[in-house]
């Protein structure tokens, strides 16, 4: 019977495991196991909808504290809630109040309302510490999932507390790891599009905490971030000429690499280990990707061909670089050693592709597509097979990773004289595309790694 | 198996937490300006046990709260079951305690199975039909619930559905469900009002239950019943099976179907993992002869695709649609039990996957 | 002389038409100072050498090569250069929208170095020259249908002190 993808059989208990010795056990044995074994059923449909969860805020443990505990409590289930993976049950549905932080749960309550996780919490202010401890409760099987935590933190970074918490929880709740301790380095633009002004800024990933890492007086283009998230790669044309800074987050210092009179360097990358970066440099018209030492400043050249080579970006591991070249006719992503061997095509479907990003996890690619008039933001395994779009506008480029690997965030610009920049996000799935918040217009989203 | 799988989930969720913590204390030294630090501050057990001694548990498991509440009435069937005890008893915990982490406080006075131990007090109510009669709300022995007014209003007499229809008119505008990834590339129009696909099957639970009495049955469920009744004879199962069962024993196909259909129209995978989409997991689990699952028997029989943290939460996702889409009792019949008694449920998301 | 300077301004006239609309931009396009313009009667001005040589061409979709109309402008450019000696220039290469942001930077780098190698062929000596990419950083025009996106794709020769 196969309506509905159904297999059916009264097999063997533990199949796997134990068909080994009931074959050398002979027929008469089978046939006990056969009699008594569970009946087997196969579930091969099911739904995809976001798992409803309970956010109910968080107990204030003194007096100092209640602010921060409804404050932080809201985080948490926007943070949540943001993924798609999750669906937030507002606070006016539930029937069931924590009053306190180990007061048995009313999973009828809960039930009732199918919340199939509950996050349960607690803030205690103290000076200028904040202590969150939470736990998580999957209610229809009734147990705590894991451990209760405690985080403690200055209040004055208590959104970082409530992120750091939500990832925990999504941690949980999905078996990998989260993304919201995390910030964005971007572009953020104003005035009309024939001059358009741009200053790099920083955000966290929600866009809270915005802060400017420039004026707008020079054109700065897609920054990038170090492996440990502390230092920023960007191309600025301070000096009339396109050349590659890096300034440390920590001090606002900037310095200029790979200077070299008459031409013009850009699209820059950390490696991995933060040693050395990959950028795209030109020389009377030619692009090519040449590799930097930050300790010695030495140059080199990794790929050598009359054709654009450029949007260099590592492997994790820091053995690999996939890049865009036009050596075919069009742009296409290519995969080349970190020495420049071995370079093979990865790209072979219609239309153009171009910025490969590696995925944090090493399975995927994220690129940007031009076909047809429309670009997209698609993923591809590294081998170039199980090509995925997951986006469709008219123009959206620029794809970085969630530090987990699960969500892309890219530019979206919209067409015509009022044209403006804005980032979005997307799951890998395609799905809970949305945009981000910025104050304005912004473009050149990198993600960082999550924060320490 | 079980031993060896939870022996390496508990190695797995240590190393990760130890991972964190290493982390945070280590970045504590660095820049102390941002340190956020964690530490254990309830283990399970101490969960199990905080609520486990609760009376609000028992309360839940009254016959006419027996919906919601069917996770948590674990007793076990009558029959005594082929599957050994300490496999059962190695189950309830999926997220094992940490025993070795320095910061998990002891819990000496926790008993080691608290599921399975209250559930002699458990059975007797199982044995009630699972039809809710219209009875006396539950008495309100829970403190922190019986001060909830609002509480007080939800467990009316109709505790089953009258939650059901608040949580559709308040907290559920329900986000359209799919079986397959629509992306935004992949619509052939960039309509925004472009409906998705909805999903193939219904809701997991009636929206509206008018009468308590009559749990509503699903469309799948009634065309599974009127197809097995017009069928004088039930179809033969494999070969290799029904010449050992009893002549009465075997479930038809549309049984089968029937109990396959209700688990995954709550097998939700819209949480889960890349890694956890491809894990295909065998659940073991018992089911009661009033239909209910017995919560405390799911257990991981096997898996393969992934890790064991992968797995872990390919089990969480099956054995979440096990209990709510068994809360009401899975439509078995009944002089069949010992063919349903025992049940392996394998949930593969090939389908599923991200395509 | 007066009848060439004619002719090449009858030629200049024809090749600019079509892009000397309002808003088209005066020849910089980014941050690169640029001298006075001077009176566009004064034929040694930089209004001169913007209005009456032409200081851009255009490109095909994708494309650095140079068209025979291109070629053209290029060599009023050159003449012009010749005759005002105290100028050296910056040629900027420019990009339409379609296309991602690092590639448009280099197809603009193509096309400013094709520029640059042709006046180079006819005449004016490299250390008078510099080239440097916008990409898409900087249309003059701002719609997005063809019109437009044909009169972004360009080089443009700024003047310098």
């Amino acid at each position: 019977m196969t309506l509905f993808g159904l297999t059916l059989s009264h097999k063997l208990g533990i199949f796997r495991l134990t068909a080994a010795l009931i074959l050398a056990f002979g027929a008469q044995m089978g046939a006990v196991w056969a009699q008594n074994g569970p009946l087997r059923i196969e579930i091969t449909q099911g739904v995809i909808e976001p798992l409803p969860i309970a956010v109910p805020g968080f107990v204030a443990e003194n007096a100092a504290a209640l602010d921060y505990a409804a404050k932080i409590s809201r985080v948490i289930a926007e943070d949540m809630a943001g993924t798609g993976l999750f669906r937030e049950i507002p606070v006016s549905a539930h029937i069931s109040r924590i009053s306190a932080f180990n007061d048995p749960i009313a999973f009828a309550d809960w039930k009732a309302v199918n919340a199939q996780a509950l996050v349960v919490g607690a803030v205690f202010v103290q000076g200028v510490t904040a202590t969150v401890k939470f736990r998580l409760i999957d209610v229809f099987s009734g147990q705590q999932m894991g451990e209760g935590l405690q985080f403690s933190g200055p209040v004055g970074i208590w959104r970082r507390t409530a992120h750091k918490v939500a990832d925990a929880a999504y941690s949980r709740l999905t078996g990998e790891n989260g993304y919201f301790d995390s910030r964005v380095v971007f572009v953020a633009e104003t005035g009309a599009k024939n001059k358009r002004a741009k200053r790099l800024a920083i955000m966290d990933y929600d866009g809270a905490n915005v802060e400017y890492l420039t004026d707008d007086k020079s054109i700065v283009l897609a920054p990038r971030l170090s492996s440990e998230g502390d230092k920023i790669l960007f191309t600025s044309y301070k000096t009339d000429f396109p050349k590659i800074y890096m300034m440390d987050l920590a001090r606002k210092s900037v310095v200029s690499l790979a200077d070299q009179k008459g031409t013009m360097a850009f699209s820059p990358r950390f490696a991995p280990d933060g040693k050395s970066v990959i950028y795209s440099l030109e020389k009377g018209g030619n692009t090519d990707i040449y590799a930097l030492n930050l300790a010695s400043g030495a140059s080199r050249q990794l790929t050598n061909a009359p054709s654009i080579e450029t949007a260099p970006s590592f492997s994790p591991d820091g053995s690999k670089i996939v890049f865009e070249s036009d050596r075919s006719g069009g742009q296409q992503i290519y995969i080349m050693d970190a020495n420049g061997q071995n370079l093979r095509r990865v790209s072979s479907g219609q239309g153009r592709y171009g910025t490969p990003v590696w995925s944090p996890r090493g399975d995927l690619i994220a690129f940007t597509k031009q076909n047809q008039g429309r670009f997209h933001i698609g993923v591809m395994r590294i081998d170039g097979s199980e090509e995925r779009l997951l986006t469709a506008s008219f123009l959206d480029e620029g794809p970085t990773w969630a530090p987990n690997g699960r969500v892309i965030m890219f530019t979206r610009e919209t067409s015509g004289a009022t044209g403006k920049s804005s980032l979005y996000s997307v799951d890998i799935s395609g799905r809970n595309l949305k945009r981000a918040k910025t104050e304005g217009a912004a473009s050149d989203p990198a993600w960082s790694p999550l924060l320490p | 198996m079980n031993i060896g799988l939870l022996v390496s989930g508990l190695g797995h969720l240590f190393l990760l937490l130890w991972m964190f913590a290493a982390g945070f204390f280590t970045k504590i030294e660095k820049t102390p300006e941002l340190q956020v630090t964690q530490v254990t501050i309830l283990s399970t057990q101490e969960f199990d046990a905080l609520n486990a001694g609760q009376p609000e548990l028992p309360s839940t498991n009254t016959p006419d709260m027996a919906r919601p509440a069917a996770e948590l009435t674990p007793a076990p069937p009558p029959a005594p079951k082929a599957r050994p005890t300490p496999v059962l008893k190695s189950e309830p915990s999926p997220t094992p305690t940490l025993e070795l982490a320095p910061k998990l406080m002891p819990s000496p006075k926790v008993p080691e199975q608290p599921l399975v131990s209250e559930a002699p007090e458990q059975i007797k109510p199982q044995d009630a039909p699972r039809v809710a009669p219209v009875a006396a709300p539950p008495p309100p022995v829970n403190a922190a619930i019986a001060q909830d007014t609002a509480l007080a209003v939800i467990k009316s007499p109709d505790p089953v559905p009258v939650p059901e229809v608040m949580v559709d008119s308040q907290s559920m505008a329900p986000e359209a469900a799919t079986t397959q990834i629509i992306t935004e590339a992949t619509q052939t129009q960039n309509i925004p009002s472009l409906a998705p696909q909805t999903s193939a099957h219904p809701k997991p639970r009636p929206t509206v239950a008018p009468k308590p009495e009559v749990p509503p049955e699903t469309i799948t469920d009634l065309v599974a019943e009127a197809l097995a009744e017009a069928l004088t004879e039930p179809i033969p199962l494999e070969p290799e099976a029904a010449p050992s069962r009893p002549a009465v024993g075997s479930l038809t196909t549309f049984e089968m179907d029937s109990l396959r259909l209700s688990v995954q129209s709550c097998w939700n995978v819209g949480s889960l993992s890349t890694e956890a989409l491809n894990v295909v997991v065998t659940i073991g689990l018992s089911i009661q002869k009033n239909g209910m699952p017995d919560a405390a028997s799911i257990r991981i029989v096997a898996f393969e695709n992934g890790s064991e943290v992968a797995a872990r939460q390919a089990f969480e996702a099956g054995r979440r649609a096990i209990i709510r889409c068994g809360a009401k009792g899975f439509k078995l019949p009944k002089e069949k039990y010992d063919q349903w008694k025992d049940v392996e449920m394998v949930f593969n998301p090939k389908e599923m996957r991200m395509k | 002389m007066n009848n060439l300077s004619k002719a090449l301004m009858l030629v200049a006239a024809l090749a600019l038409t079509g892009c000397n609309k309002p808003g088209s931009g005066a020849g910089s396009g980014g941050g690169i100072e640029t001298i006075s313009l001077g009176s566009p009667s004064d034929p040694t001005s930089n209004a001169y050498f913007q209005g009456s040589v032409g200081d851009r061409v255009f490109f095909d979709v994708d494309q650095s090569t140079l068209t025979a109309q291109a070629r053209e402008i290029l060599e009023l450019q050159a003449s012009w250069l010749q005759g005002n000696a105290s100028y050296n220039i910056v040629i900027e290469g420019h990009a339409d929208e379609q296309g991602t942001r690092e590639y448009n930077l280099a197809l603009g780098a193509r096309r400013a170095s094709a520029v640059q190698d042709y006046l180079t062929t006819v005449g004016i000596n490299l250390n008078r020259m510099r080239t440097v990419s916008y990409g898409k950083e900087r249309p003059v025009e701002i719609c997005s249908i063809e019109d437009c996106y044909a009169r972004n794709r360009r080089s443009v020769t700024v003047l310098t002190e």
